[in-house]
């Protein structure tokens, strides 16, 4: 198990070493001469000569990849191109935002979503369970950044109910309750597609462990139903559950939240990107881009790690 | 008096005809037994695939046959409201009329979904069928290829693909398949690692057919029906994303008409013309539940033991 464990960590160096190639690729292939952008169309040929030597650009293409990895595993990300900040400082500020709100649309979606999933599970085939269904299936289809809009023009607009965006007075100088009140609405927002997918997932678990002959023997004992369902059958029904629980988090903060963010304005990396992109602020995106994609891999080890601790059944001997 | 004339011959080709129709009608009508049956057991997926094929013709041939004029600006009735005269669903801020757009865009809004899960189909049943056979090395080399993949954010690696190679319809569809290659290639490849175990397979190999012809003859027809059942469950997914790439400025250029790219133009006139953002999302939302309700029932039929 501890051998597995390491050797899954280690698996993460050349599955982010391909990334990262990737990523480095991407660059090399965008349209338009970096020179060019660095000096203006007005430069000498002499300037820009300088320049591409100092970018390093006269070098071969490998070489440009190791010097370019070396800096990023030393955490420089390189100067963003509109602000002139370092990349590194407005990704971390803006992951941070992001992780704000993704906790607390994770959590909602999460605990509604497992929640809800239990019920459709114990009442399969009636009204209720339907109803649960349909919402599931409808909240799968909702464009995340349509509804923010709706939700900003029915509550916020219309009945004035909660800020249409933003994160607080002078990003984020009111303190909690300021920042809870402009997180109200982008979380639920971003909660609907996680919270749908993941009652899908927990009623098929559950319908699964339900049918078990175990259970009817733990009633047959006199065990109550709520402790029998509660218990025994969530329990065993819990492996699935968390590793679909964790790959929607992972889907949640670099996916769903990043339209949610560019409509409410919420500073993290999706509004953070949707600026990059209108500025053409290639750095800064590929700081976004690697970032994001470490993240990622690491969230998806750890889903992993924990599927594969808590569920005896694919424990590798 | 024809009939007499017809003899012998014209009345058994006469029977022959009939009892050729006969076959033909028995034939049919069992389809038509099943297709009732079919819209009585799953009654939301039938209307949804009723729904999709509309939305598919009214995107084909619509805008031609309709002949609305989604650029033409009108700077007179400009944001004029649903139910106006002329405008069922009202204008924009340049007096276009959202309607036609909608008709219009949908092209674009299917193409983005449709597009790239084709291909990604094709490129992952290529891929699963070369790691299924052509040996040890090549299987480790495409899975591991894939795992990279995998270890991209789907949204990030479709940015970073679509703002590398410039915004459009063509390179959107390029940054989609990226992204759907690498799933599409892992659950081919599940589906071909039982195939192989097969004795169907074996027995093809016995009787001295080549890995090409395995492939084509015995393993492609059994992995379609599911290849294609996921292909369905992620077109739905493609309609909201495509459209919400188009959204942030990833997607077709102004001054064509696209779902994503109409809901960012009334992002900025929410509060005084609500409806230019509603609507294209409302056609957005409606057609990926479709697609999300058939292939719910699709998996049903298919694999009943794993129902959602």
């Amino acid at each position: 198990m501890g051998k597995w464990i390491v050797l899954r960590v280690l698996y993460l160096i050349p599955v982010l070493f391909g990334a990262s190639v990737i990523v480095f690729l991407l660059i090399k292939v965008t349209p338009g001469d970096p020179v060019v952008a660095w000096t203006g169309p007005f430069a000498t040929a002499e300037t820009r000569e300088k320049v591409k030597v100092a970018l390093g650009l006269d070098q071969h293409i490998v070489v440009q990849y190791i010097k370019w990895i070396g800096n990023t595993l030393q955490g420089d990300l390189g100067v963003a191109f509109s602000t002139k900040l370092q990349v590194k400082d407005v990704v971390w500020a803006a992951f941070k935002n992001t992780l704000i709100l993704t906790a607390a649309a994770g959590g909602l979606a999460m605990i509604i979503g497992v929640w809800l999933g239990i019920i459709a599970a114990l009442q399969r085939g009636r009204i209720l369970d339907q109803l649960i269904l349909a919402f599931a299936t409808l909240g799968l289809s909702v464009p995340p950044y349509w509804l923010s809009l709706m939700v900003i023009f029915y509550i916020s607009l219309s009945w004035g109910w909660f800020p249409s965006g933003g994160i607080g007075p002078s990003e984020g100088g009111g303190g909690i309750p300021e920042l809870i009140r402009h997180l109200i609405l982008p979380a639920l927002v971003a909660s609907v597609i996680p919270m749908g997918i993941i009652s899908r997932v927990t009623r098929t678990a559950m319908l699964e462990t339900l049918g078990q002959d175990y259970l009817t023997g733990l009633r047959a004992k006199g065990l109550r139903e709520r402790v029998v369902i509660y218990k025994h059958a969530l329990r065993n029904a819990m492996p699935t559950i968390t590793t679909m629980i964790g790959l929607q988090m992972a889907y949640l903060m670099l996916g769903t939240a990043a339209f949610v963010e560019i409509i409410f304005r919420w500073p993290g990396l999706g509004l953070e990107t949707f600026q990059a992109i209108g500025q053409r602020d290639l750095p800064l995106l590929m700081g976004i881009v690697l970032i994001s994609t470490a993240v990622f891999s690491v969230f998806n080890l750890i889903v992993d790690i924990i599927y594969t601790v808590t569920n005896p059944r694919v424990r590798p001997s | 008096m024809a009939r007499s004339d017809q003899g012998i011959e014209g009345s058994e080709a006469a029977l022959l005809a009939s009892d050729q129709r006969g076959r033909f009608l028995q034939r049919l009508v069992p389809q038509w037994r099943q297709i009732a049956y079919a819209a009585k057991s799953y009654p939301a997926a039938c209307s949804a695939s009723v729904l999709i094929v509309a939305v598919g013709l009214l995107s084909a041939i619509g805008p031609e046959v309709l002949s609305m004029e989604p650029n033409k600006i009108d700077i007179y009735s400009q944001y004029a409201g649903p139910g106006s005269a002329g405008h069922i669903l009202g204008t924009d801020i340049q007096g276009r009329d959202i309607l036609a757009r909608l008709i219009w865009g949908s092209r674009s809004a299917l193409a983005v979904a449709i597009l790239p899960v084709s291909i990604a189909a094709a490129i992952g049943l290529l891929l699963a069928s070369m790691a299924g056979f052509l040996g040890r090395f090549v299987e480790i080399s495409i899975l591991r290829g894939t795992d990279v993949l995998f270890g991209l954010p789907p949204f990030m690696l479709a940015v970073a693909v679509a703002a590398s190679l410039g915004p459009g319809l063509e390179n959107m569809v390029i940054a989609i398949t990226a992204i759907l290659i690498a799933p599409m290639t892992r659950v081919a490849h599940q589906i071909i690692v039982n195939i192989r175990e097969q004795s169907f397979v074996e027995a093809a190999r016995a009787s001295g057919a080549r890995n090409h012809q395995i492939v084509w003859h015995h393993v492609l027809p059994n992995m379609l029906p599911p290849v294609m059942a996921y292909g369905v469950s992620l077109v739905g997914l493609q309609i909201v994303f495509g459209a919400g790439l188009s959204f942030i400025g990833l997607g077709v250029q102004p001054p064509h008409a696209d779902w994503g790219k109409m809901i960012a133009e009334g992002q900025d006139a929410l509060q005084d013309a609500p409806w230019v953002a509603a609507f294209p999302g409302l056609c957005i939302f409606v057609v990926a539940a479709a697609f999300n309700i058939v292939a719910d029932s699709v998996r049903d039929v298919l694999d009943p033991y794993t129902r959602v």
